[in-house]
């Protein structure tokens, strides 16, 4: 059943979507303004809205006068080796809640839950103390395994969601036509569950790249940065360079952007999976 | 080919037994059907030979050897699912490679053997496609394509019509039935519709409440139904029952029922030795029973009155009340009966059969 509008709801709809599209976007344009004035301009009173003069130079400033690129690398690596260690973990566990019978199975899937309720900085302190006493202070391989414990146990229950739509028989088709469980769950189940992946792979990579607080508690030295600390370089005892800040926190945005584009669809089709039969 | 031995299998789910003591000998190639209400445990006694299920007690033997320990890939057994449980993310092409994949064939050898089967099952065209884009037909053959190209020593089928529509179904039953008679593999086939069971099964075993009921040749098991529910169960529309006491007197047995009396001779009575006296029910199959206005002789004391009237083209259905029984006949289709008439009835006590009241199993002579 489709309901007609008037021209009057019409026009309401329309212009509070347009309303908080230009809420959304508001700080995204004030930041491109910004990074696309020089200095002096950026920094001057009454704010202007459009840059003049207009100017490039402070992306090419950042990319290549600054580690800004290297930053982005950086974050690059650990959000990708992150979203592979959170997968590995969430499709077997959340195979295992949704297929396997267990005594106190629920209860272990509430507890899991229950711990990505905990607020980052609650643990922070814990976090970092176990990081350095294992000596893995200022490695990938600290971050990589805080972000994806993090991360994991939603990913386990998005998972699980995904499996619990998939038919039995086509496992048990997959036996008879010769595959042991494994075979089965890597050749036939887990294909069929890649708008999952992708849901777990883009909320993965959009937290990993957008953290601040464990990168900049797990890192020490430049090389090691992730972007979201190597903007806060850009805050300085002597003034914020805003121009600056501004053209890296734009480049900074650029690559979960596209990751969601590209794969917008497959998101949304994997963040609604199992809501309706 | 195979021989499959069922001996004393058990299946219980907790305190719930599925399958009670089942033991059966299905001979090579022979056409099995289990068929039962829903919760007989006939797919359970499916699943359990498949290997998808393992036996509380008991034993399967397949082949001469014991396969209770052996998982589904080592017993070399084909199933079609009630869904097809074709492979999503593969085209038909690839969903029928999976099996011989597994096994090692060479290309070669897969690509030769997928043909083989496409040109059996008419599905050459649809190869290059994926499950969602074919129609429940096309996939139920894609399915039973994918059984048939391992070339396995068993066949198994677990309702496989039963998500197509009655027209497709009736053509799927007889291509089904095509096949084995060109393949003559060994096959269990599973099913709640006893028209498939009927036209499909060089034997039927009958299933209730996880116990076997009755197992033999189609026409055997309707012209001789073991008990109570095998009757019922077996013939559409339904055996006719009706309760009845019998009383002995000068060589012929009165049977004696709500809303009826009528005689029949002795020798019509299988328990005659035993005298009359006991609670029967007797059974009549709806085109044992015929109007005396059509020629044929009435027998004394049954009639009905016509509550329902069922045309269907080359015969008509007619509903009576006897006593307050529905009771079924098959009428020609020419049959000149209204409602409410009241119908003498014409049978021949030959073609009843007795149960007894109690235990619900046949009464033999």
């Amino acid at each position: 059943m489709t309901t007609r509008r008037s021209l009057g709801e019409g026009i309401a709809i329309g212009g509070f979507l347009l309303l908080s599209i230009a809420f959304a976007l508001l700080p995204l344009l004030w930041a491109l303004s910004t990074a696309l004035k020089p200095a002096s301009v950026a920094e001057s009173y009454p704010p202007a809205w459009w840059p003049s003069p207009f100017t490039f130079s402070n992306f090419v400033d950042v990319l290549f006068g600054s580690n800004l690129a290297r930053y982005l690398m950086n974050s690059a690596l650990t959000a990708t080796l992150s979203i592979a260690l959170t997968l590995f973990v969430a499709v077997h566990a959340g195979y295992a809640a949704a297929r396997f019978q267990f005594a106190g199975r629920k209860q272990l899937l509430f507890l899991i839950l229950c711990t990505s309720m905990i607020p980052g900085i609650a643990i922070l302190v814990p976090v970092y103390l176990l990081v350095t006493s294992l000596g893995l202070h200022n490695t990938f391989v600290a971050m990589v395994m805080v972000y994806a414990a993090w991360q994991a146990p939603t990913a386990t229950w998005i998972m699980r969601g995904f499996f619990q739509t998939i038919p039995r028989e086509l496992e048990e088709s997959a036996y008879m036509d010769g595959c042991s469980r494994l075979m089965a769950f890597y050749r036939i189940v887990l294909p069929l569950t890649q708008p999952g992946l992708a849901a777990v792979g883009i909320l993965t990579f959009v937290y990993v790249w957008n953290d601040f607080l464990i990168a900049y508690a797990l890192t020490i030295t430049d090389d090691m940065r992730l972007v979201q600390s190597g903007l806060y370089l850009y805050v300085t005892a002597f003034g914020i360079e805003w121009s600056k800040l501004m053209a890296a926190a734009i480049l900074a945005v650029i690559p979960p952007m596209l990751t969601f584009v590209l794969l917008q669809s497959r998101f949304i089709q994997g963040l609604t999976k199992g809501a309706i039969k | 080919m195979v021989r499959v031995n069922l001996q004393r299998l058990r299946k219980t789910f907790g305190a719930v037994e599925a399958v009670k003591g089942l033991d059966l000998t299905i001979d090579n190639g022979e056409f099995i059907v289990f068929v039962g209400p829903s919760g007989c445990g006939k797919t359970t006694a499916l699943r359990m030979v498949a290997g998808l299920e393992d036996a509380t007690s008991g034993q399967i033997w397949i082949d001469g050897k014991v396969v209770n320990d052996l998982g589904p890939r080592e017993r070399d057994i084909a199933m079609v699912f009630q869904n097809y449980a074709l492979y999503p993310h593969m085209t038909v092409y690839e969903n029928l490679a999976f099996c011989l994949q597994m096994r090692k064939c060479s290309k070669d050898d897969i690509r030769r053997r997928i043909d083989e089967v496409a040109k059996i099952l008419n599905i050459a065209e649809l190869l290059s496609r994926k499950p969602s884009e074919l129609s429940g037909g096309q996939r139920q053959r894609v399915a039973v394509g994918r059984a048939i190209v391992r070339q396995p020593k068993l066949f198994l089928f677990d309702e496989p019509l039963s998500n197509l529509d009655a027209k497709l179904r009736a053509h799927m039953r007889a291509e089904l039935k095509r096949l084995h008679y060109r393949l003559g593999a060994t096959a269990i086939y599973v099913t709640h519709d006893q028209v498939e069971a009927m036209t499909l099964g060089d034997r039927v075993v009958v299933m209730k409440d996880g116990v076997l009921q009755q197992v033999g040749a189609p026409l055997e098991i309707y012209a001789r139904p073991a008990n109570v529910f095998v009757a019922g169960f077996i013939g559409s529309p339904s055996m006719n029952l009706l309760a009845c006491r019998t009383f002995g007197s000068d060589g012929a047995i009165v049977l004696e029922g709500k809303g009826f009396r009528f005689r029949i001779p002795d020798r019509a009575f299988p328990a005659r030795r035993q005298g009359g006296g006991r609670d029967v029910l007797v059974g009549i199959r709806p085109e044992s029973l015929a109007l005396s206005v059509d020629g044929a002789a009435p027998l004394a004391g049954l009639s009905g009155t016509a509550e329902v009237i069922e045309p269907l083209g080359a015969e008509v259905l007619v509903t009576l009340n006897v006593g307050g029984e529905d009771v079924i006949m098959r009428a020609p289709a020419n049959t000149n009966i209204a409602l409410k008439d009241v119908v003498p009835i014409a049978v021949n006590p030959s073609e009843f059969h007795f149960f007894d009241s109690e235990t619900g199993q046949r009464l033999e002579s």
